[in-house]
């Protein structure tokens, strides 16, 4: 057989050849980092249990797995994300103290043929266990602020949302209504959203403010316009903690406050950021608070975490150097 | 400037007609003839394309904003967009179609769909208790019973005038569709305003 001697399979990402200094170049730099703050570095094992991932992700998409069928008789797959066996590793250990753990490597899940995205991910990230909110936030948005820079990249934007916020919208909606309700608020759907209230003859005072969240995903003004008009309590103190976090961080202009963020995890339950930059699609980094992954293995233990998508970043500065040298044409 | 990816065909006719009761001047759109990409009143670039590449172009950020019926969205598996507004231009509906004495066909095998859009039918059929063999046609669906390929079809239908034409009806309705607009996630980090300006003249033009 001499077919495909010179394709790749389609899951494949391809091989870098041009920008592997660069990255090689970012990837010490965030190590250096990483190390100077007391973070470990872990290699994680390639394979792990299907199991696990089901036990932690309820709603896993099993087709974004690469699995098969081990010796035991047990579904294996691929890695899909550190964040879980390293919370496995943390508990394992059975010491209770603040552990700082970060890794480099691959994350491999299935996309869809043919348009063009990659099913191996990298992935840079860190680990800061044992240490709760606030605290364990500002070293951790701390970390992500020293790193932003080392990448080069003018109009980054960091945008907070808060699982506290959200969890307490869903109390007031109904958890009857809650899977409904955060569909439509993870899509900014404002007309979904009318149409729901609609539905469910939601107060005229509740229902206004659910439709107006789409629109509350900016700057620290219209954080602070809509703390002074809630009257809930517990709605207002989340925004409130991410207002005090942008004040100590000294948080910039630009950076963004989403108050439609839905966790795209289920652990999720204080802070969640994500980095942006305008020449990627997606996000270059994201991380969150999450104090109930750590029950999934029988300990109560508060953490947070965050991780750098390094094709995304390598994506952009790539992106954010051609316009540069289009720019420069144009100015000439 | 926003950069929307307009479907093609009778989405882009609708949307022609929204846009230039909102006040711009539509000239180019009408008199675009063979061209993919034009401009408008130098506000927007429109870009016309085939409704599940506007998804395409959404998902890799190279539209700011896409205009595309909820059918394609339904069938479409990337779901990382804000869908921001329901136009409520385009409107139809999802059914089954079949002859008329489908409704009392008793049959001892699987029956068979004929659909452009297989997961929404297997989604349909599964709610039913149902299971079902698809075939997926990419042209005229209804040709599926016609030609006595399929026992039915799923589709979209609009007046139902080609169902009549060949003697076909709505069996049963599946769901409502109409046009909305969407969003690239991150765009909107960047163009926030500009987006939420649109929306708001579309609302604002809807509510009369």
């Amino acid at each position: 057989m001499e077919l495909y001697k010179f394709s790749i399979p389609e899951e494949s990402s391809g091989v870098i050849t041009e920008n592997v200094n660069k990255l090689r170049n970012f990837e010490s730099k965030l190590r250096k980092i990483f190390y100077d703050e007391k973070y470990i570095e872990m290699l994680m094992p390639t394979f792990e249990y299907v199991e696990l991932y089901k036990s932690v992700y309820k709603n896993l998409d099993e087709s974004t797995l690469f699995k098969y069928i081990n010796k035991e008789g047990k579904d294996v797959a691929l890695r899909w994300d550190f964040t879980v066996p390293i919370a496995r590793y943390y508990v394992s250990q059975k010491k209770d103290e603040i552990k700082r753990y970060c890794y480099f490597g691959k994350v491999y899940r299935k996309e869809k043929e043919h348009k063009g995205k990659n099913s191996e991910i990298y992935q840079v990230g860190i680990e800061l266990i044992g240490k709760k909110a606030i605290e364990g936030d500002v070293e951790c948005i701390s970390l992500l602020q020293k790193s932003l820079p080392l990448f080069g990249l003018k109009d980054l934007k960091i945008e907070l949302g808060s699982a506290s916020f959200y969890n307490r919208l869903c109390q007031i909606v109904g958890s009857e209504k809650k899977k409904e309700f955060s569909q439509l608020l993870l899509q900014k759907n404002i007309s979904g959203l009318k149409k729901f209230c609609d539905k469910y003859n939601i107060d005229k005072n509740i229902s206004n403010f659910l439709i107006s969240l789409p629109r509350l995903n900016g700057n620290i003004e219209i954080l602070v316009r809509t703390i002074e008009k809630l009257r809930d309590n517990e709605l207002k103190n989340s925004l409130i903690e991410l207002k005090e976090l942008y004040e100590t961080m000294n948080m910039k202009q630009q950076d963004l406050f989403d108050l439609a963020c839905v966790p795209n995890m289920e652990y999720y339950t204080g802070i969640i950021f994500k980095v942006y930059s305008k020449f990627v699609e997606e996000p270059i980094i994201s991380g969150g608070r999450y104090d109930k992954l750590y029950n999934n293995f029988g300990k109560d233990v508060p953490a947070i975490g965050m991780a750098y998508y390094m094709d995304n970043i390598l994506k952009a500065v790539e992106r954010a150097g051609e316009q540069n040298v289009k720019d420069s044409l144009n100015k000439g | 400037m926003l950069k929307i990816a307009l479907t093609k065909g009778r989405i882009e006719k609708k949307m022609t007609e929204m846009l230039e009761k909102l006040g711009y001047n539509v000239e180019s759109m009408i008199n675009k003839k063979r061209e993919l990409q034009i401009n408008v009143e130098d506000k927007m670039i429109i870009i016309f394309a085939k409704s599940n590449d506007v998804v395409t172009f959404i998902e890799h950020g190279i539209v700011d904003i896409g205009i595309v019926g909820s059918d394609t969205l339904l069938e479409n598996s990337f779901k990382n967009y804000y869908e921001l507004l329901d136009l409520e231009i385009g409107k139809c509906s999802f059914a089954v179609c079949s002859y008329p004495e489908y409704k009392n066909l008793k049959l001892n095998r699987r029956k068979r769909i004929a659909t452009k859009y297989p997961s929404v039918a297997k989604n349909y059929f599964e709610s039913k208790d149902e299971d079902v063999e698809i075939i997926k046609l990419e042209g005229s669906v209804e040709l599926g019973p016609v030609v006595g390929l399929t026992d039915a079809i799923v589709d979209i239908v609009e007046t139902g005038a080609t169902l009549k034409a060949n003697g076909l009806e709505v069996i049963e309705k599946i769901a409502d569709v109409s046009t909305r607009l969407i969003c690239n996630k991150t765009k909107f980090k960047y163009k926030k305003e500009e987006i939420l300006n649109l929306i708001d003249l579309i609302e604002k033009q809807n509510n009369k």
